[in-house]
């Protein structure tokens, strides 16, 4: 929610979920038979035989000629997910045939397993996902694509904490969690995009940092969306999914990156106008001072 | 020729219920009556809104039993199913029970016989009406028809708080006829047990019969609900889903063909109480659901569909035998109306959302879209009462 339709072919490793052809989950491609998606996707009911794959998808409700759909062979839960919050929110789906790539369908790259996103990185969400809490997005149904800094799970956590009636020393936002969004709300994931990338780019390559995971309702204030924390699981995905170990890359950040970005939604194009507009309010108080 | 003027009637504002009793088929049973009513009203408003209460229609039935004798009675116990005599306590103890105060949710029946001035009732019919039904006997004199009209519509009108007025017009009573009135009020204020949220209600389709479609306010609320698919002896596939009220004893169960093509009609006549029991069975899951929202009044005029059901003597000015009402004259039953009012919207009783942090995964749930015509029913689940049954054509 708080994002706009994309660009045909912009997030190429965008995949949808189908249960028995209806779209329930995203996921990403990360090879040209693997697909990561969120393990609470995975209920009893999606097996190899109810659930397919759909690539290169543009807007649900028309499909494009650049679609193709793929069936399941194997589907690799996590041994950790026990449940909505709990750790492990990840799985692993192979596909029965190889991936043909064009340039609606590319992978997208994974990050080593040392690489932490530092919190106020600005990133990416996609998905066909609900567009407000309870209002599905409206026909022809186009991939929406959302803009937000990260925040780390401590931050986030104590977040979660706020006008709740669980004790602070009861973590909600775990250890293999990051999340993405502003404080105030506005911008988030929703039902329907779980699975999904929060991408984030570094030197002009993709690098999937998260999976849309959850939240409590969506967009709300101080209950930001949390997201699987992929680096913490790349080294489970590279031992089932061994293929994928192509796209499994190092990063360095360089530059300044705000961490209080998820503070400043509401002022202009976000964190960086911020100083400068302080600043601005500084100069003139201090010359009414004057 | 004397007339027994009766008129039942029933309102609902929502809510419900808390305690555990195991033993009762027969407000099923009783209830059951009143469905087979619901669905003779049906048949002649196929493309109404109509709402309805069997537990209000089985309260006058069985009230009216009590005074009935002969084949009068007989045809009154074939349809029932039950003898208010023989179980008289238990429906006392029914009766209690859905109006119990430590309930959360309120739910109010009342019952009253308005009399005329001085027409002798027999003492037994009185003192039985007043145990079983909790029922006041009130005089009143019908020589003075709009008087009587307007304390009666008062009465009314106290019990249900309000929600049903003008029940009984003067032009009903018929001044040199009119001996008695028999009526049953229920008031129920429900809450959501889980509220929806305003905000999320918004205009959508809803499909008339008639291939017509309209754009009517609907609430939306995701979250974990008794829900699934059922089918009827010949296969017809439906659909069921369970909104509780706050207190966790009444629930409203909507029920809606799968197949957009097939009408209510035809999945009608295998729904009794044994059915509604067995759509409690079902699992519960995360689903968004959108539910119209609305609001329906209906009158019924019950003597059609009651002789449908083979009562038909107590309508009879020459066959009614109510001997054990009086033994003064010869009454029977001029009229039996009932007027029922339901109301459903957002309002509920779950702490707002804000207060506590609630962890929900994003993946898509199920969608189960009312969005054309259905039935309704609100059952007091303790006792398998059924408060109220409706259709809704259009919202």
């Amino acid at each position: 929610m708080g994002g706009h339709s994309v660009q045909p072919g912009a997030w190429p490793w965008q995949v949808s979920l189908r249960f028995k052809g209806r779209h329930f989950c995203g996921g990403s491609l990360i090879s040209r038979t693997w697909v990561v998606s969120a393990a609470h996707c995975i209920t009893s009911s999606v097996t190899t035989s109810t659930l397919s794959i759909r690539l290169g998808v543009y807007q649900l409700s028309e499909p494009s000629p650049e679609e193709t759909s793929v069936n399941v062979k194997r589907i690799i839960r996590n041994p950790n997910y026990i449940d909505v919050g709990s750790m492990g929110d990840i799985s692993l789906i192979e596909l029965v045939a190889n991936v043909t790539f064009t340039s609606f369908i590319l992978p997208v790259c994974l990050p080593t397993a040392n690489i932490s996103f530092p919190m106020g990185l600005m990133c990416w969400v996609t998905g066909w996902g609900d567009i407000g809490f309870g209002v599905g997005l409206s026909s022809p149904q186009i991939l929406q694509e959302v803009r937000m800094p990260l925040i780390d799970a401590k931050t986030c956590d104590s977040l979660y904490h706020l006008q709740s009636s669980i004790v602070s020393s009861t973590a909600l936002v775990l250890n293999d969690m990051i999340c993405a969004g502003y404080k105030a709300g506005g911008k988030d994931s929703c039902q329907g995009d779980s699975g999904g990338p929060l991408v984030c780019a570094v030197d002009e390559q993709w690098f999937l940092a998260g999976l849309v995971s959850w939240g409590d309702g969506c967009g709300k204030v101080n209950r930001p969306g949390v997201y699987t924390k992929v680096a913490y699981y790349v080294n489970w995905i590279k031992e089932n999914a061994p293929e994928s170990e192509a796209n499994i890359l190092n990063v360095t950040f360089t530059g300044t990156i705000n961490k209080d970005a998820y503070l400043f939604r509401n002022i202009a194009s976000g964190a960086t106008s911020i100083p400068y507009v302080l600043l601005i309010l500084c100069i003139v108080a201090l010359l009414i001072i004057w | 020729m004397k007339k027994l003027l009766l008129a039942l009637f029933t309102v609902v504002y929502l809510t419900s219920v808390q305690s555990q009793i195991n033993l009762l088929s027969l407000e099923e049973l009783g209830s059951d009556i009143g469905i087979q009513v619901f669905n003779q009203v049906v048949k002649n408003k196929p493309h109404e809104n109509v709402v309805i209460s069997p537990h209000g229609v089985a309260s006058v039935l069985g009230m009216l039993q009590l005074g009935a004798d002969g084949k009068t009675k007989k045809q009154l116990t074939t349809a029932m199913r039950y003898k208010v005599n023989v179980v008289g306590k238990i429906l006392k103890k029914i009766n209690k029970d859905i109006k119990a105060k430590k309930n959360k949710d309120l739910v109010n029946t009342a019952n009253a016989v308005f009399a005329n001035s001085g027409f002798k009732m027999e003492e037994a019919f009185v003192s039985k009406n007043k145990e079983v039904f909790h029922s006041q006997v009130r005089s009143v004199d019908f020589q003075d028809r709009n008087t009587a009209a307007s304390m009666i519509n008062q009465w009314v009108k106290n019990e249900t708080k309000g929600m049903i007025d003008n029940l009984i017009s003067p032009e009903l009573l018929d001044s040199s006829m009119t001996r008695l009135i028999v009526i049953n009020a229920l008031y129920f204020k429900g809450l959501w047990k889980s509220q929806f949220q305003p905000e999320n209600t918004k205009k959508r389709t809803f499909h008339g019969p008639d291939g017509k479609t309209y754009q009517v306010p609907m609430l939306a609320q995701l979250s974990l609900f008794r829900c699934g698919p059922a089918n009827t002896p010949s296969g017809l596939m439906y659909k069921v889903i369970e909104l509780p009220y706050h207190g966790g004893s009444v629930s409203m169960l909507v029920a809606l063909p799968t197949d957009e093509s097939t009408p209510l009609s035809a999945i009608l006549p295998h729904i009794s109480t044994k059915t509604l029991q067995s759509w409690m069975t079902l699992n519960s899951k995360r689903v968004q659901l959108i539910l119209p929202k609305f609001t329906v009044e209906a009158d019924a005029d019950l003597k059609e569909p009651l002789r449908n059901l083979g009562i038909t003597d107590m309508f009879d000015s020459y066959k009614a035998n109510f001997t054990r009402i009086t033994r003064a004259e010869q009454v029977y039953v001029s009229h039996m109306l009932q007027k029922a009012k339901i109301e459903v919207k957002e309002d509920g009783t779950r702490a707002s959302a804000g207060t506590t942090a609630i962890l929900i995964a994003r993946s898509s749930p199920p969608w189960f879209i009312v969005d054309r015509s259905f039935l309704f029913f609100i059952r007091h689940n303790p006792t398998g009462a059924v408060l109220f049954t409706g259709q809704i054509i259009k919202p």
